[in-house]
Order: C-alpha cells, then structure tokens, then sequence
C-alpha cells in the first residue's frame, strides 16, 4: 500500500482538546478511513498548531483526499513518500 | 439426502423471496465444484413449493455452448412460442429480454434457477446482466450457481460480478465446504477415518459423499464394507472411479455413453449407441451414479461426469462421440441442436460434419450476440478448413474476424481479416475484396495502425467504385469518413459521410445511414456549424424508430465528445448525462465508459473536481474499459493530482501517452499531449513542457483544431518559445498569450472553467485579480497555484491575503463538505442510497460513505433522524445555491 505525506493548513490552529470528546474526534477519523481504505499512521503538528504532517497508507491520493472530505479536514496536498532513516544502507 | 451446514445460507436466500412491498432480487450462488450448489437450490426450490412458481435453466460444460440455452429451458413456459421466436431472429433480441422481464415484473412470485452459469455463453450472461440490473421492479428471485474456482480473472462471469457490484437487488452468498463435524456426522455407520476424510476432501462434499459411497457407506451403493478402515482416495476423481470399480461392465459401459453425452444424457441415444441399456441404466441408477433430471439421465456431478470422461481412452471417446453423431444425424425428426453436433463432430474428428454444423452454429451464435460462442465456432471449422476452397475459407475467416473483434481487436481478428482480404483478392472476387478492406481498415484503426487503415480504405474504394453501386460502397464511404473525422479532417469528413448517406438511402440501410449521419454531424460540429445538430437529431430518430441498439447511443458519443473537444463543458455535461441514460437502459456498458470519461474531464474544467476524480478514479481502476475510455480517465487523473499538487500526475499521463501513441490520431493525442504539457509546467520543468507541447503542435495547427492549437500554442509561449498563436485559435488562450488576461479571464468565466479563469487572473499583476484568483484556486484545493498566488500577492505587499482550507467546508454550520450537503438535500427529499447515486451521478457505495459521514457529523443513527435533526438546525433547503456541490 503506498505511503502519502498529507499537509494540512489550520489558519485558527488545530484544537483537539485531550477530553473524551478529543479522543471521540481521532477514533472518529479513524472509523471514517477505513471506509475508504486509508489508514492514518501518526501526525506531526507545528508550534503555532497551524500546519499538520499527517502519515497516511491508502490506494491512491484520491482516496485519501476522500477520506479528508468525510472527515472535514482541509488537504494542502498529498505526496507519495518512501521511509528513508540514517542507517538504511546497513 | 440431508444437508449439512447450510441452515444460515438458506435464510439468507429464502429472505430474498419477494413479498408484500418487497421487489424481486438476484441471489448469485458460489463456491467451488461439488460443494453442493445443486442439492442446495434444490433443496431450496422445494421447501419454496407452493410460495413460488419455479422455473429452471441449465448451462452445459459443452466445449462450445448453445447460445441462450439455459434461458430457452424456461423462457417457453413465461412466454409460450414467441419465446423460441423471439430467440432466433436475434436482431431483436432485446424483445426477447424486455419480454422476459415484463412476464417475470407481473403474475405469481417467481423462482428462476440458472445453474452453472461459469459455462454460460454470452448471450445468456447478457440477459443476466439486463435482468439482474433490474431485478427491484420485478416479482421473481432468480438465483444464478456458479463455480467460484472456474473464474478466472478475464472470465466473462467475473465481468458480470463486476457490472452487478454494488446493485442493491444482488445478493451474493457463498457456499462454503464441509466442517470436521459434518463430515464425522456424514461417517457415522461407515469405518472411515473422519478426520483423514476431512483433511483429503477439503470438506468437499460431493468429495466425501463419493468416497461414503464406494466404502459401501449411507450415501447409495453397495460395497461390501471391509474388515479393515477404508483408505481415503487421494484425489475426487480417485473416489469416483473407486465407486465406478464397483459396477458390472454392463453399468460401466452406459456410464461411459453418458459422459459422452454430456450434462443429459437422453435413454434413447444410451440405446442407440450400446443396445439394449436396460439392466446397465438401472445398476446406474441404483448405485447413485446417475439420476433421472426429466426425461434425461445425468450424473449426480459434472466433477464424475469429468471423471469418467477423462479415463476412457482417446480412441474410445472418439469412436462413441463419432457413433453419437451418426445416432443423432439418423433421428431427422427430433430437433438438431448444431451447437451438439458440432461439438460431437469435433470430438470424432469428423472434419466434413464439423464444416457442416460448425459455421451454422456460428451464424446462430452471432445472430444472438454470442459472439465468443460464434468466434469459437468458426475457429473450431478454420481447424478442419485445410481442405476448402478459397472463397469458403475466406468466408470463415471473415466471419471470424466479424465475431471476435466484438470481444476485442486482437492480433488474431486482425490477421484473419488480413488473410481473408488477401483470399478474395487471389479468387478475383472484387466486391468481396473490397468489402474486406473496408472491414480491414476499422480493425486497423482500433490497432492503432492508421496509416494501414487509410491504404486499406482507400484501396477498398477504389475497388467498390469500379463496380456499379452497393451496399458494400456505402460502408466503405462511412469508414472513410470516420478515418478523416478522426485526423479532424473535417470539410472531408463530411462529404464522405455525405456520400455514405446517399448510398445508404438507395439501398434503404437505416443502420448504415445513422452512421452516416453522425460522421456529416461530426465533421459540422468540429467546423462549428450548427447545422450538424440536425443530423443528430436524424440520427437519433432513425435508431431508436428500427430500435439499432448498435448504434443508438452514436449520437449522443458523437455530440458530446465534441462539445468536449472544444471546451462546451456546460453543454457537454447536459449531453453525457443524457447519453449516459440512453447507454445503461440498454446496456451499452464501454459507450458508458467514454461518456463517463468524457464526464470526468468535463466535471474537472467545469471545477467539480471530487466528482471528477470519482469517475475517473472508477474507470482507472477497472481493468476491462477500452483504450479510448481509458486515456481520458487518465488525463482527468493526470490534471487534477497536478492541479492538487499531489503525487502521481505523471505516472497516469505516461500510461495515457502510451495508449494514446497507438492511434496516431490528433483526438487522442491532443487532450494527452495538452495534458502533459501542464503537468511539466506545474512541475517547473519549463523545457519538458515546450518538448510536449512541440511535438504535437504542428499537427494541430496543420488541422487547424482552435483547442487543441490554442493550447499547445499557450504552453510554448509559456515555456518560453516564440510563436504567435493564429487568430483562428481559442479566443481565451490567445487573449492570455498576448497578455490580455483579465479579458481571457472573462472568457473562461463565461465557459464555466473557474480553474483556468484564475490562471489568467493570477498573471494580471493587479492586486484585485489576484486576490480572486487566490480565493477560486483555494475553493478548488489547487494548491501549488494558491501558493503561487498568495506569494505574488505578498511581493505586491499586499495585506490581509486571504487564506485557510475550503471556505466552503468551513461556512457550513454542521461541517458538512458540499457534497454532503448535497445528499442530505436528497435524503430530505425520501431518496434512498440508490436514488442518491443515481441523482449525483456517483456509485451507490460513494453514496453510502457520504451518508454515513453525514450521519456522524449530525450525530445520528438513521437517515430519518438525519433528516429530522436537519430540520431542526435549519440545514435544509438553503444549499440551492450550492447546487453544483463545488464551489465555484
């Protein structure tokens, strides 16, 4: 399954409170993805909570964009990425 | 005999069974051979005795099948004698199909039982296909057997699975083998060792119940049980013939008849090939091996049936296949099915009768659309053909080629054709010469090879217009013209297509004339003269009047990819949508694939980019569209991930380039090559995009093709060439070539086409046109030329840039994405999942994800709360003005 790189634009920050509530939002997503065949790894979000890095394995860029559509969250872009670590050559 | 595990698949079915407000239902059952899908349907059919009239079809393990066969078991008892009728003049078969389906949509609830339909021809799978898309309006359950480990990836059948997929009326249940404790149940009162049994068999029952049989066991058959437990026999087959072992010779010998036979195997023929039967036939069916199905024997599987038939000796088989045929020749007055006879003729490698019944059985074939049957057929007499005259030869070949090319232009449809030509050319018959060339031109273009396809058509009229005028003239005027249509040659185009249509009118060939029609039609539209619309309209009249299903859909394929061409994408989208409903009513399944694409292409200029990338997604992932249907799903994928600024924009482009080289043709290589060249710029690969744009301009400009020239003439420019772009080119590229970009910007706002508005707004430099171009490129998601947008508009020092995701997602209350707005809008008005994808124009499994996400956003569980709690936030009724469900 190819490997994407999504970037996310928040202009007024993510907020994902650490409540039930914010666990229900993230298994929320997370339900939403399978539908589409796309599974949500991990993310990385910046100081300013403006801009996320999310890891994400599916069938194409459409289907991940799909899956961001059922979810309401914004897609920048989506780029197909490969895991490279210092110690590949090894 | 008891069945075993199949309590829970028998509810399922019998939940099928329409009933008070309840359509009928397509049930497909599968699993693998001897699993038990006979004794199960007929099982079922029994305990539905009463509840249900039941009607019954069997498809035949014959080589080649009899078309229609397994329809024409019981299509006689809904329809009486119009039924046969109906099935022989197959040019209108679709009587035949709509007949089927009124009968089965009134009178009793019905059960149609088709078996074995992996054996099926392509007629019959083309009645499922019609029926089990519209199984909802009718009161019957028809429940379709098939072996899942005979479909192989390209079988027909798997196909169909794909066409029926996601149809709300098809059911698909599974039968699955035996459990350990259903087969140390099934041993109980045998000295078998369940637990070898279960793991030899796999828990196939047809397996083990042979195997209970021969060791003398509950399942029939005489044995003596042995002192010792019985060894399990390695393989099904070993089992069947340990049973047949059994048996006096007598037996043995009726069993072999009856294989040779095939699935029924008639008393009277068992007779006429061994004498008198009587005690054989009765051992037969004592022990269980054979069984009475009507007035004919079968065996209780096709798995012993195969068995035996594969242990006889060559010799043996042939002398019993050749002693059938010579029974069967000898009966004048029982009905000759020549599908049988050649099947038998080809066993007994009796050359003269398979060149007897084979071609005939191939002219049955093809007059009934099964055109794989009729290929085979005719390959089946080609085999034997060494010794016929040329002309016979060239016949066959022809017909051949006729058949198959249905399926596919491969190689072999093209070299037959290529043969044949060459065979009518030796025995100096003209007519037929040219006729083949005109034949051999189509096949050449399909193959791509069009500068073959125009010496082909231009020798074919040469040879026909030496010979006073026919038909065969007129069909090869209509290739011609279609050969100009496609280099976009189009004063040309027309007066062939002119010329095709007077031949067609003196020989009152109404299919010939719609051809010609639509190609007059093409060549005026791509000149823009409208006077091309009324031979669309005549076009359309005369194929739906003689009801040419063949053709019926022209028209439409012909307006809209046009419209297409030259950036109507409003008018377009109007057309394909029509033509799209003209093609599934009849089943036109690839004519629906180019439309489709053609929507998708259309769906991205117009800014409707998730739907595009729905429908192109969906035909991109399908491995049996065509090449033409294909290399503009491709080209949609390749500019929107490159608009996106996502992954994989040139890999989908490379592919459609592949594909589209093939043809030689400016149609197809012009949406590619235009395609390419803004993937490179995108890319920032100035000098990749010129090369794209050169190397396909000269030919644009030399058809003088305003779209196509327009564009490309756009990219050289921007990659940095210097050429002027001729005044007959697309008003709104050469308005932004020479840098009047907000009046180009006009021109794409008033085609609809917000992306490319931007495009030339962004360029303007005025802090106003860029803010707007920011604000459409954001609503569309186009990010790399967002980007680019807000950095412009930062140089300019400009304040307060507008930016964030999707405003439109974001402006609605309960944060439901355009498109969900628009299926709650649906959902209010009572559409159900099937009427949504039908009114969006989406899959209804789309439908379904769109449903489902509106029901967690609302937090509710069913549509009717979905609805109810719109109503109450106020959600309903105000998305009007969001009707194309992307911003714009």
């Amino acid at each position: 399954m190819p490997r994407f790189l999504v970037e996310r634009s928040f202009p007024e920050g993510l907020q994902i409170p650490v409540t039930a509530d914010g666990a229900a939002t993230c298994l929320n997503v997370v339900g939403h993805n399978a539908e589409f065949g796309v599974t949500w790894v991990h993310s990385y979000v910046t100081e300013d909570k403006r801009k996320t890095f999310c890891i994400y394995d599916g069938p194409s860029p459409e289907a991940v964009r799909r899956a961001a559509d059922a979810n309401g969250l914004p897609v920048d872009r989506v780029t197909l990425v490969r895991v490279l670590d210092p110690y590949f050559y090894r | 005999m008891e069945l075993f595990e199949r309590d829970d698949v028998e509810t399922h079915l019998r939940a099928l069974l329409p009933g008070a407000g309840r359509g009928g239902a397509l049930a497909l059952v599968g699993g693998e051979a001897g699993v038990g899908k006979t004794a199960f349907v007929r099982h079922v059919a029994r305990r539905l005795e009463g509840r249900a009239e039941l009607l019954w079809g069997d498809c035949d393990p014959l080589g080649v099948p009899q078309p229609l066969a397994p329809v024409l078991d019981f299509a006689p008892r809904l329809l009486g004698a119009s039924a046969n009728e109906l099935a022989v003049d197959g040019s209108r078969r679709d009587l035949l199909f709509r007949a089927l389906l009124d009968r089965l949509s009134d009178g009793p609830v019905r059960l149609v039982v088709i078996e074995d339909v992996h054996w099926a021809d392509d007629a019959t799978l083309d009645v499922l296909r019609f029926l089990g898309r519209r199984m909802a309006q009718t009161r019957a359950l028809l429940v379709c057997t098939y072996r899942e480990d005979a479909l192989g990836p390209e079988h027909p059948v798997r196909v169909l699975l794909g066409h029926l997929a996601g149809m709300p009326s098809v059911h698909r249940l599974e039968l699955a083998p035996l459990s350990p404790d259903a087969v140390r149940a099934m041993c109980v009162g045998t000295d078998l060792d369940p637990v070898e049994l279960h793991r030899r068999s796999g828990g196939n029952p047809f397996y083990v119940t042979e195997v209970i049989a021969a060791a003398g066991g509950a399942a029939g058959g005489e044995g003596a049980p042995g002192r010792n437990t019985h060894a399990v026999p390695a393989t099904v087959r070993d089992a069947v013939l340990a049973r047949a072992a059994g048996l006096e010779a007598e037996a043995r010998a009726v069993l072999e008849a009856a294989a040779v036979l095939g699935a029924r195997a008639e008393p009277w023929l068992v007779e006429a090939l061994l004498g008198d039967a009587e005690t054989g036939i009765d051992r037969c069916l004592a022990s269980g091996m054979l069984e009475y199905a009507g007035d004919a024997l079968t065996f209780r599987h096709e798995l012993a049936r195969d068995a035996i038939d594969q242990a006889m000796s060559p010799e043996h088989r042939r002398r019993l296949h050749a002693a059938v045929l010579r029974a069967l020749e000898t009966y004048p007055d029982r009905r000759i099915d020549v599908a049988r006879m050649a099947h038998h003729a080809d066993n007994a490698h009796d050359g003269a009768a398979v060149l007897v019944y084979a071609p005939e059985a191939g002219r049955q074939a093809a007059r009934l659309g099964a055109h794989r049957e009729a290929a085979r057929q005719y390959a089946r007499a080609l085999r034997f053909g060494a010794g016929l005259e040329e002309a016979e030869r060239a016949a066959l070949l022809e017909a051949f080629a006729q058949a198959r090319r249905v399926l596919g232009h491969t190689r072999e449809v093209l070299e037959a054709q290529e043969e044949a030509a060459r065979l009518w050319h030796e025995v100096g018959d003209v007519r037929a010469e040219g006729a083949a060339l005109a034949r051999l031109a189509g096949i050449y273009v399909h193959r791509g090879r069009n500068d073959d396809a125009e010496r082909a058509s231009r020798r074919s009229l040469e040879l026909l217009r030496s010979l006073p005028p026919s038909r065969e003239l007129g069909h090869a005027q209509v290739v011609q013209a279609a050969l100009r249509m496609r280099a976009r040659d189009n004063e040309a185009a027309v007066a062939w297509g002119r010329r095709a249509l007077g031949t067609a009118e003196r020989f009152a060939d109404v299919e010939l004339a719609v051809r010609a029609h639509c190609r007059i039609a093409a060549g005026l539209l791509l000149l823009e003269d409208a006077a091309g619309e009324e031979h669309l309209e005549r076009a359309r009249r005369l194929a739906q009047d003689a009801g040419l299903v063949r053709v019926i859909a022209l028209p439409d394929v012909t307006a809209a990819s046009i419209s297409g061409e030259y950036h109507r994408f409003e008018e377009a989208r109007r057309m394909l949508l029509a033509g799209i409903a003209t093609c599934r009513e009849h089943d036109l399944d690839s004519d629906a694939d180019y439309l489709q694409a053609w929507l998708a292409l259309t769906d991205l200029h117009l800014g409707a980019w998730r739907a595009s990338a729905e429908v192109a997604g969906e035909i991109v992932r399908r491995t049996d569209a065509e090449a033409i249907s294909r290399i503009l799903a491709l080209v949609a994928l390749g500019r929107l991930r490159a608009r996106r600024g996502d992954s994989g924009a040139r890999e989908v482009l490379d592919e459609a380039l592949a594909l589209a080289e093939r043809t030689h043709t400016l149609q197809r290589l012009g949406p590619v090559r235009t395609a390419r060249a803004e993937e490179a710029w995108l890319a920032g690969d100035l000098q990749r995009c010129n090369a794209e744009a050169a190397s396909l301009y000269p030919q644009a400009i030399e058809h003088r093709h305003p779209w196509f020239a327009g564009e490309l003439g756009y990219w050289l420019r921007r990659a940095g060439s210097d050429v002027d772009l001729p005044e007959w080119t697309a008003a709104p590229f050469r308005l932004e070539a020479d840098g009047a970009y907000e009046e180009a910007a006009a021109a794409w706002h008033a085609r609809s086409c917000p992306y490319e508005e931007a495009r030339a707004l962004a360029r303007s430099g005025s802090e106003r046109a860029l803010k707007r171009a920011l604000t459409l490129f954001e609503d569309l998601g186009a990010h790399p030329a967002a980007a680019a947008a807000a950095r412009a508009l930062r140089q300019l020092g400009a304040r307060a840039i507008p930016r964030g995701p999707r405003p439109s997602t974001r402006a609605h209350p309960a944060g439901l994405t355009p498109r969900e707005d628009q299926v709650l809008q649906l959902l209010a008005r009572g559409l159900t999942n099937r009427g949504v994808a039908a009114a969006l124009h989406i899959s209804p499994k789309t439908a379904g994800h769109h449903v489902s996400s509106i029901l967690a956003k609302l937090d509710v569980h069913g549509r009717t709360e979905a609805v109810s709690e719109a109503h109450r936030r106020g959600l309903l009724g105000d998305a009007r003005d969001r009707e194309n469900g992307e911003p714009t």
